[in-house]
């Protein structure tokens, strides 16, 4: 396995995530459901987060807001300092692209195009031009040990593999932040192990984590840990 | 997005959905094949009436009798030789190139065993200018032959091979009605003249004096059933037509020109009527065609609206990366476009194609020119885009959460 080696990002005194008191309220027909309750945390720079709770604890709803892909209902959100519980629909995305990688359960790569072209989609939003595209996405892919799978398409790649492109997705457009809901999920234990290994390196490289998980023993890598319960935190460093 | 980026994002989803892609396009193939066929067909039929009258000469005036009025018009035998004669002066009508009465009517023209059915004309020497005919074999009647009455008969081509088959019939002797006649020249083939009715090659002329003499009777003041007149070139028409009104009308003496008790046409305004006509039917057609240019915009926007549920995934993730409604909305408008162009593109192929392959099937000719190509494509870009937009809009709407979490 190549080593993920990213310059180490420079320490701030900027929490890169501050969560005050944060409530999210889904409306289904008429039932209101009170996805988080009350949310106050905070993630340092350099941290490896890792949330667990059990299923429809709210796990998912928080890494939503975190992700700037949803607000919440009350609360306030900070990211890199900048309030985000209250912006619109384009500011949002353009946060999002600059400061957030994802990395989802269900790798969501797009079916039709090579490993290339799935790492650079997010840096085509981000106005970069096409030749550093390709140039970023092959290095990004090459460090990661899929310098013999540039022109593969995803349904070509193993779990693990596609799980590695979707995280030099994440990587490539340098976020401030890397975000990842069950990212081992899909995956048998050794691709698991791999990707698990990834998220270490990146953790030793200075990159702010989180991982949402079910699992205790990926719970176990982080360098701090939060549970959620109920839409509430029940334990942990935050 | 850049417009670059967005034409390869769409040629990419266009290229892996290639079945549905097309399936997605025929309605836009066959209604722009449609449009461009039905045109092509009715400027084809303008084209080959046009090509027909220009061919029996346009700048022929025909003077009838009869004004445009209740009153006026059956005024029966208004137009007499002495108006043609009139009208024959260079000083009177300088725009007046050759004038030539006519009288006419269906005769029976007998050649021994042989008979046949047509019209016989009854005119002077000038017919032949003012016709713009010319002689294959044998001569025309002389101005003498005219004044003098002699029984002499040029016949059509066909009214010739009819009673002679294959043999040249100059010098021999027919009988028309019940005189006998001799046959002096055989006229050039024309083929059908503009109307279907009169078949310009299956008639026989004599003289106007032999005519009225022989065959059908001079009336008391020497009365024609109708003035040719060819002006000295197409753009004296308008003068020649000038010239002759003021001059009947003042022969007929008659101070309002509504009043007149006769009327001039030309040739043009046959073209006219001709091309209004048909234009009138290329229209019908082409609104046919247009509805089902609409029915394939539908098509559009359905597959689209369903390219848009199957892709929600996709919609979704590149929220998450960062793409703003618009850009999804660009994606997919983009995406129609190409469809449509691509659809127009293959239409318009079809009916280039058709247009050199059809013609030989239907015998109409078609013929289809740059601007409805032009339009074609382009009225398939326009149609695309337009039935895109909403499609477009829904993708632009989703949100990315509930895009992500679409299974
Ligand atoms: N869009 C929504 N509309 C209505 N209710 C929702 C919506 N999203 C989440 N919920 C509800 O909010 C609660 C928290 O859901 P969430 O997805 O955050 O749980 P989770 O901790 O991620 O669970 P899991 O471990 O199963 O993924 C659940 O009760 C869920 O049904
Ligand atoms: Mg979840």
């Amino acid at each position: 396995m190549a080593a993920v080696a990213l310059a180490a990002v420079e320490p701030s005194v900027v929490d890169v995530i501050k969560v005050s008191d944060v409530t999210k309220r889904y409306l289904l027909g008429s039932v209101v459901v009170e996805a988080l309750r009350g949310v106050s945390m905070t993630v340092a720079e350099g941290q490896f987060l890792t949330i667990t709770g059990p299923s429809g604890s709210g796990k998912s709803t928080l890494m939503h807001l975190l992700g700037c892909l949803d607000v919440p209902t009350t609360g306030e959100i900070l990211i890199s300092g900048e309030r985000v519980d209250q912006m619109g629909e384009v500011e949002l995305a353009s946060l999002r692209n600059r400061r957030i990688g994802f990395i989802f359960q269900q790798f969501n790569l797009l079916a039709s195009v090579d490993a290339v072209a799935n790492v650079e989609l997010g840096l085509i939003y981000a106005r970069v031009p096409r030749a550093e595209r390709r140039a970023r996405s092959i290095e990004l892919l090459e460090r990661i040990g899929l310098g013999n799978h540039l022109r593969h398409r995803p349904m070509e790649l193993s779990g693990g593999q596609q799980q590695r492109v979707a995280i030099a997705r994440a990587l490539v457009g340098n976020p401030d932040l890397i975000l990842a809901d069950e990212p081992t999920g899909n995956l048998d234990s050794a691709s698991a192990q791999e990707i698990l290994t990834i998220f270490d390196e990146l953790h030793a490289s200075g990159r702010t984590v989180v991982v949402i998980t079910h699992d205790p023993e990926v719970a176990a890598r982080g360098s701090h840990t939060l549970t959620l319960r109920d839409g509430r935190i029940l334990a942990g460093v935050a | 997005m850049k417009f670059g980026e967005l034409l390869r994002v769409a040629s990419e989803a266009v290229q892996w959905n290639r079945m549905r892609s097309l399936l997605t396009i025929l309605g836009i193939v066959i209604g722009i094949a449609a449009v461009m066929v039905t045109v092509g067909l009715g400027e084809g039929a303008q084209a080959k009436v046009k090509g027909e009258i220009s061919a029996l000469g346009s700048n022929l005036l025909t003077i009838s009798p009869g004004g445009s009025s209740a009153a006026t018009a059956d005024s029966g035998e208004s137009l007499t030789e002495r108006d043609a004669a009139a009208l024959s002066s260079h000083t009177v009508a300088p725009a007046i190139g050759a004038v030539a009465p006519i009288v006419q009517g269906d005769e029976t023209v007998t050649f021994g065993a042989t008979s046949t059915s047509m019209i016989v004309y009854g005119s002077t020497a000038s017919w032949l200018q003012v016709r713009s005919r010319s002689i294959v074999s044998g001569e025309f009647f002389s101005p003498a032959q005219e004044t003098e009455g002699a029984n002499v008969v040029v016949l059509g081509s066909e009214a010739a091979s009819e009673l002679f088959g294959g043999r040249d019939p100059v010098g021999e002797t027919v009988t028309v009605g019940s005189t006998p006649m001799t046959v002096i020249g055989v006229l050039n083939s024309v083929g059908s003249g503009t109307s279907p009715t009169t078949n310009e090659d299956d008639l026989a002329v004599v003289p106007l004096t032999t005519a009225q003499n022989s065959l059908f009777g001079a009336s008391s003041n020497d009365a024609v059933d109708s003035i040719l007149i060819k002006a000295t070139g197409s753009g004296t028409l308008s003068a020649a037509y000038q010239e002759a009104d003021n001059e009947l009308l003042m022969l007929h003496n008659i101070s309002e020109p509504a009043d007149a008790n006769f009327t001039i046409t030309s040739e043009q305004s046959l073209v006219s009527t001709a091309t209004s006509v048909s234009s009138t039917l290329t229209a019908l057609l082409a609104g046919i065609a247009g509805v089902s240019l609409l029915v394939g915009g539908i098509g559009v926007m359905n597959i689209m609206l369903v390219s848009v549920n199957e892709r929600t995934r996709e919609i979704g993730l590149r929220k998450a990366l960062g793409a703003r409604p618009r850009d999804i909305r660009l994606q997919f408008l983009t995406e129609a476009l190409l469809l449509g162009i691509l659809g127009g593109a293959i239409g318009v192929g079809i009916a280039l194609i058709a247009q050199h392959v059809l013609p030989s099937l239907i015998s109409d000719p078609i013929s289809i020119p740059a601007w409805v190509t032009a339009g074609a494509i382009g009225i398939s870009m326009l149609l695309s885009v337009i039935f895109g937009v909403y499609p477009a809009t829904r993708a632009a709407q989703l949100s990315p959460i509930e895009a992500l979490r679409t299974e």
